[in-house]
């Protein structure tokens, strides 16, 4: 018998992989594809203190090996999402907010909730105000996670953003305001420019947004590798991940369970049919916990 | 509540030209019970991100049978001009909702182009129809029409054929400035009208928020998904 229970120093997840935000829903909206309730966990859309309509105009853009999105955070609002909250559906809460008084609010709101497990994103590329700043100045990180800290006392994980010049400074901010993980990375800022040359003169359009998928991996990789020599706190590792090798990369420089997201809308069933494969690798090779897959992927 | 699964694997049974750079691919659809005409399907294209919307053009129930038809325009439809007979294809759905069927109403079809594909299918489905429709070439035209409209507008005769034939509802899909013409007709004679609408999306299930737009509800305005609310919207809710 093998166990692919993950332990992320106080959540416990039945294995390491995680649907990541904005790509699954709220729910189980997925289950139309495959069995949400083998995951690990699913990382709920964000959502914001007051509902957001998200930005006007084209969203999204395919690239090469990828696609940029600027949603700009459309979501139900918090109380809204609390009115229908997933039932025996192991799932983490994301969080954004616009300044440090949306997130305390939120912070309050879910410890009155009982709401397990949060992620805090503070690394949204797409909105005018508050979000990506936080997650781009270490010293507003420090004081927005403490202040967090303060009013919520769930698992709180905070997700950061791959557009600074120095991922160790912000890792180490974290880790010494209190939070227990860290996932990373949110989409990196990048610009799609589509041009038609029609009746003489160009017609531009452009998509300016978040860059996700498969092209992001090896800055993924690299970011989660130099913060794993930083921190302690476990790594929730993310970006690209299409197979189970990629899994294994993530695992292999630093990250104790991954989140998939762009390649649900490649492929909508990826995520179980990791955790699938992931238990068959583990038998066929025996390894009996994640623990030591982890060990194993990462002395190399 | 057992929910329909929207993962399915496709047998190509033919692939063939129907026009310039236009093509009709019917597949073995699998598992699927029933599409309603103005829903899609998406097909996944090897090293694309994001799968292919299109809109089924036929479901042949009994032999589980769905025809698309596509314009090879980018990497994705380029890919779809290399299926062969019994090829294996990715794809889910069906998504969205449909049209809304008034077989009590004398109906036209307003197609452009390559959209006139969803209305082969609502064609089947509605019992007193006119099918019109308009294309850019005489080299583009594919498929059997009342009446076709080459160069030009087809918008330039709605008035007329609605008038003559005492149309009381009208549905169209084609190009945005097609759809806006037409919507405007329907809207100066007070007829009910539906318009199938494009935009490029994700995860097909309205989660991803990717293919939004605003819509009016009564004096309210409000988002709806493409792929899940649409794409067959009401012209009047669109916000143009």
């Amino acid at each position: 018998m093998v166990s692919l229970e993950t332990d992320l120093n106080g959540l416990i997840l039945k294995n390491p992989i995680i649907a990541a935000s904005g790509t699954y829903g709220y729910n189980f909206e997925y289950t139309v594809f495959n069995d949400v309730k083998k995951l690990g966990a699913i990382v709920t859309k964000g959502v914001t203190l007051e509902v957001r309509g998200g930005n006007q105009g084209e969203r999204l853009f395919e690239t090469y090996g990828g696609m940029i999105n600027r949603i700009g955070l459309e979501n139900i609002g918090i109380y809204e999402f609390l009115k229908n909250q997933p039932k025996d559906l192991d799932y983490i809460l994301n969080i954004a907010g616009a300044c440090i008084e949306d997130y305390v609010t939120c912070a309050k709101i879910c410890e009155e909730n009982h709401i397990k497990a949060i992620e805090l994103n503070v690394s949204c590329p797409n909105v005018k105000a508050g979000c990506m700043e936080f997650g781009t100045d270490e010293n507003l990180l420090y004081d927005l996670i403490k202040r967090f800290k303060k009013e919520y006392s769930g698992y709180l994980i905070i997700k950061l953003t791959p557009n600074v010049t120095s991922p160790e400074k912000i890792a180490q901010a974290v880790q010494k305001a209190g939070a227990d993980a860290i996932s990373a990375i949110n989409t990196v800022k990048g610009m799609g420019v589509k041009l038609n040359f029609e009746n003489g003169r160009f017609l531009k359009s452009i998509v300016e947004g978040g860059l996700s998928g498969k092209c992001i991996k090896p800055i993924a990789l690299s970011f989660i590798n130099r913060i794993s020599k930083v921190v302690n706190i476990p790594i929730i590792g993310m970006g690209g991940i299409y197979s189970l090798n990629d899994v294994f990369e993530f695992l292999s420089v630093g990250a104790s369970a991954v989140e998939v997201g762009t390649a649900n809308f490649t492929k909508p069933d990826i995520c179980s049919s990791l955790v699938d494969e992931l238990e068959l690798f583990m038998q066929k090779n025996n390894f009996k916990t994640i623990e030591s897959l982890c060990e194993a992927l990462r002395n190399g | 509540m057992t929910l329909e699964n929207k993962n399915h694997i496709g047998i190509v049974i033919s692939n063939e030209k129907v026009a310039n750079e236009t093509y009709k691919l019917e597949f073995l659809s699998g598992d699927i019970k029933n599409i309603n005409p103005g829903q899609f399907v998406s097909i996944l294209c090897p090293n694309l991100t994001l799968r292919r919307p299109f809109s089924v053009a036929n479901f042949n129930c009994q032999k589980k049978e769905i025809t698309v038809y596509y314009r090879k325009k980018g990497q994705g439809t380029e890919y779809l001009t290399t299926l062969k007979k019994d090829d294996e294809i990715i794809f889910s759905g069906p998504f969205g909702n449909g049209f809304n069927i008034e077989n009590d109403k004398n109906s036209l079809l307003v197609g452009a182009g390559i959209g006139v594909a969803p209305l082969f299918f609502l064609k089947k489905k509605i019992e007193k129809s006119i099918f019109i429709a308009g294309f850019k070439s005489e080299d583009e035209v594919f498929n059997k029409y009342d009446y076709i409209k080459i160069g030009g507008s087809i918008v330039d005769d709605v008035e007329r054929i609605i008038w003559e034939n005492n149309i009381q509802k009208v549905y169209s899909c084609g190009p945005k400035i097609v759809l806006e013409k037409v919507y405007e007709i329907c809207k100066k004679l007070k007829i009910s009208n539906e318009i199938a609408f494009e935009k490029v999306m994700a995860c097909g299930i309205g989660v991803c928020k990717g293919c939004t737009i605003n819509i009016k509800d009564g004096k309210i305005i409000r988002n709806v998904t493409v792929c899940k609310d649409g794409p067959v919207f009401k012209g009047e809710s669109i916000i143009w």
